[in-house]
């Protein structure tokens, strides 16, 4: 294959990898989740402020919703809000464009590290593995942190590559793993392991006089780094993601011995690490929860297996080389920190995990087709089983779409059309099955930061960095209100929005209240929410009206 | 010929040894003994057959072994619920079914892709469930023997038999559901695969010898 052929096929390839992440960005999945909502209205918020919502000047992590968010995600969040504004294209434009940069950056580890003639075919089979790959095209599509850490991650490990030949790159390496550790909760852990096992694994070239001053310079900026993470270390924010999620501390606080905490917790680890290397789970249909997996597929499609499994022999059996050392430290060190959860198998938290599954299936592709002798019969073979996938996943994605409507609040972004009809009334949801409502009607209004802030820093009851978060903060965006009481039937020019549940029939005809609108997800025939209005003239005639302070 | 330096009976020891030591076993034997029996012995010559050079009669045994368990458990055991929609399945179809007219238009709205989609999917879904649970190896033996099994996996040798025997093993469960035992006839296959990680680890001169 001649140069030009080469970088031909590699633009396609990565055109490929944009189309597939940028179209239709902006509808499919339908709505916003609440945590991209808080991304973006920070990124707003500090664009025009230069503080995130609750009044933080440019925060170590960002509050949000009862917990933290990783900080990098936000702030790089600032470019597409100022570009294009406050939509849901630009609180997921991060995680979608390093989805495609993910794509070059694994071209560019294989082509770097595969020791082979034909590393470029390799290369090539990698970068287009990846750009199809469901996990990576479904986490690009989703304002998540994760997708923008696999990207820095990835190209941090193909810098600490280089630094084994040419030693002054392990510092910038180190730099790129220390923002790393800043852009996801698992690559806190993941980084220090892997740079650790990393130096250790290159002793030779790192540990070596000639090179020592590169590898303590580097560890130093890694270090370095880290100084806002130790700052905040002591206050409980720094953990408070963790403590919401592991089975660490439930164990540690229980009232077992300490040798039924121990066999508990090594129980529970290993449990969870094994169900990240289950085939059930990777090439599957794993998790069937919308916000991890597209309907009807994995995280991988089920033929990737039987490359895999020749991908991780073909490692085994040139274990003395770069990439195996690389790509099998990685395998067993990424899934470690979502061991360390109660979820089993949450591909959310092993973006990197899967991307080295990617890396692995992708030598074992190239092996497999090796075997095939005939150029015609390789083409024939890598066609069908592109358009299989690329038909899989369309059909999968066209499915996602509608299905996935109720998970990213959907019918809430359509409540706010219907809500200009009613301009001079109050509106009160139940916030009861989405804690974002609120802050996705600030985000997608352009509620002034200010105000905002006038708002909630009052509600925080805690300092900033905190292991205690409330969770529950009222949101008044232009007489949108994301609180829910029947006290309020006594009020005149109310609208009382909620789904069946919140207000069923029986509760409709005893507070009187009359219909307003319904609205129901795409294609669906269920309703997702109702309006109603107040009638206090005939539910309360002569009771005074007192309704308890809002934000109480 | 037998080696000098080797004795069979280690490895015959090693191989019950594995093979008694994994719980699930007994709740083949608890289900049906002759059945437990028949894996035993499954496990005993692949096992064997995997380290003897001149193995024709065992290979011959162990086929017509594998065979007969097969038939019996595609026509006693087989899953017949890989053909039967379930109505949440139906539900999900007719759901499916606006959301794919909505988006395919015309390339879905025709009697070749409906009928895929209404007729075909469904049960190649039950299929590839089916396929899942049986790769799905937690719980099929104690943990502490999950190094052995993963180096064993990647030291197997790639003979016609251990390739036929896998692939069959894997159609057969993918089609067969005998209660809550799972793919049956993978145990021998699991048992194999720790015994060479075994070999691997505790035995390095051993491993590549044949007898």
């Amino acid at each position: 294959m001649t140069i030009r052929i080469h970088l031909l096929v590699l633009g396609i390839i990565l055109t490929l990898a944009l189309l597939l992440r940028f179209y239709q960005l902006d509808i499919n999945p339908a709505g916003l989740h609440g945590d991209g909502a808080s991304q973006g209205y920070n990124a707003f918020s500090l664009l025009h402020t230069g503080k995130d919502r609750y009044g933080e000047t440019f925060p170590i992590i960002f509050r949000s919703n009862g917990s933290y968010q990783p900080p990098v995600y936000t702030y790089l969040t600032i470019i597409p809000v100022s570009i294009f504004g406050n939509t849901p294209f630009s609180a997921r434009f991060i995680s979608a464009f390093s989805g495609a940069i993910l794509v070059l950056v694994t071209y560019l580890f294989v082509n770097g590290l595969f020791g082979d003639k034909r590393k470029h075919l390799v290369a090539l089979i990698s970068a287009l593995v990846i750009t199809i790959a469901p996990w990576s095209i479904q986490f690009s599509r989703l304002a998540v942190e994760a997708n923008l850490s696999v990207t820095i991650f990835s190209l941090g490990v193909l810098l600490l590559y280089l630094a084994t030949k040419k030693s002054y790159l392990f510092t910038i390496a180190c730099a790129v793993m220390g923002i790393t550790s800043h852009t996801y909760y698992s690559e806190r852990i993941t980084t220090i392991l892997f740079i650790s096992t990393f130096v250790f694994l290159f002793r030779k070239n790192f540990l070596n006089k000639g090179n020592l001053f590169w590898t303590i310079a580097g560890l130093g900026i890694f270090i370095t780094i880290q100084i806002p993470h130790i700052m905040i270390a002591f206050t409980g924010a720094f953990a408070r993601r963790f403590d919401q999620v592991s089975y660490v501390n439930t164990q540690l606080s229980s009232d077992n011995s300490i040798f039924t905490v121990i066999n508990n917790l090594l129980s529970l680890f290993i449990k969870t690490y094994i169900s990240y290397f289950s085939p059930k789970n990777l090439f599957f249909e794993g998790d069937s929860s919308l916000g991890r997996t597209m309907p009807g597929l994995g995280v991988f499609y089920t033929w990737l297996i039987v490359p895999f499994f020749i991908g991780i022999n073909r490692l085994f059996k040139n274990l003395s080389s770069s990439l195996s050392k690389l790509l099998l430290s990685l395998i067993i060190i990424t899934p470690i920190p979502a061991a360390l959860t109660g979820d089993f198998f949450y591909p959310l938290r092993i973006l990197c995990f899967l991307w080295t599954i990617s890396v692995i299936a992708s030598v074992g592709l190239y092996s497999l087709l090796s075997i095939v002798k005939f150029k015609i019969i390789k083409v024939f073979l890598s066609f069908i089983l592109f358009l299989y996938s690329i038909f899989t996943l369309y059909s999968s994605y066209s499915v996602y779409k509608y299905e996935s409507a109720e998970s990213f609040g959907y019918a809430y972004i359509t409540l706010l059309d219907v809500l200009k009809n009613y301009p001079n009334q109050e509106i009160y949801i139940d916030s009861a099955r989405d804690s974002g409502i609120g802050i996705r009607n600030a985000y997608l209004k352009y509620y002034d930061p200010v105000k905002l802030q006038q708002q909630l820093k009052p509600q925080m009851k805690s300092p900033y960095y905190s292991s205690i978060v409330n969770s529950d903060e009222i949101y008044n965006i232009n007489n949108i209100i994301n609180k829910f009481s029947w006290d309020y039937t006594c009020q005149k020019n109310i609208i009382l929005v909620g789904d069946t549940l919140a207000i069923s029939d029986k509760q409709v005809n005893d507070h009187n209240l009359k219909k307003e609108f319904e609205i129901k997800n795409p294609l669906s025939i269920k309703i997702s929410l109702i309006g109603y209005s107040t009638n206090p003239l005939i539910e309360c005639p002569n009771k005074k009206i007192n309704v308890n302070n809002l934000y109480e | 010929m037998l080696s000098s330096s080797f004795n069979i009976s280690a490895y015959l020891f090693l191989i019950v040894f594995i093979t008694l030591s994994n719980p699930w076993i007994y709740r083949i034997t608890n289900f049906n003994s002759l059945l437990g029996f028949c894996i035993f012995i499954l496990s005993l010559l692949l096992t064997i057959s995997w380290q003897i050079k001149k193995r024709r009669y065992l290979t011959f045994l162990l086929l017509i072994l594998f065979i007969s368990l097969s038939a019996y458990l595609l026509t006693y055991q087989f899953d017949g619920s890989i053909f039967i929609r379930t109505p949440l399945e139906k539900d999900l179809f007719s759901q499916r079914h606006n959301y794919y007219a909505q988006e395919f238009g015309k390339l879905y709205e025709n009697r070749f892709t409906i009928y895929y989609f209404s007729q075909v999917k469904p049960y190649i879904d039950h299929l590839s469930q089916n396929l899942a649970n049986s790769l799905d190896i937690s719980g099929r033996f104690f943990i502490i023997f999950l190094p052995f099994f993963l180096i064993g996996i990647f030291n197997l040798n790639k003979s016609l038999l251990n390739v036929i025997y896998l692939t069959v093993a894997l159609i057969v469960s993918s089609l067969t559901h005998v209660e809550s035992l799972g793919p049956i006839l993978l145990l021998p296959f699991i048992n194999l695969a720790i015994f060479i990680g075994f070999l691997r680890l505790f035995s390095r001169p051993l491993y590549k010898q044949k007898i």
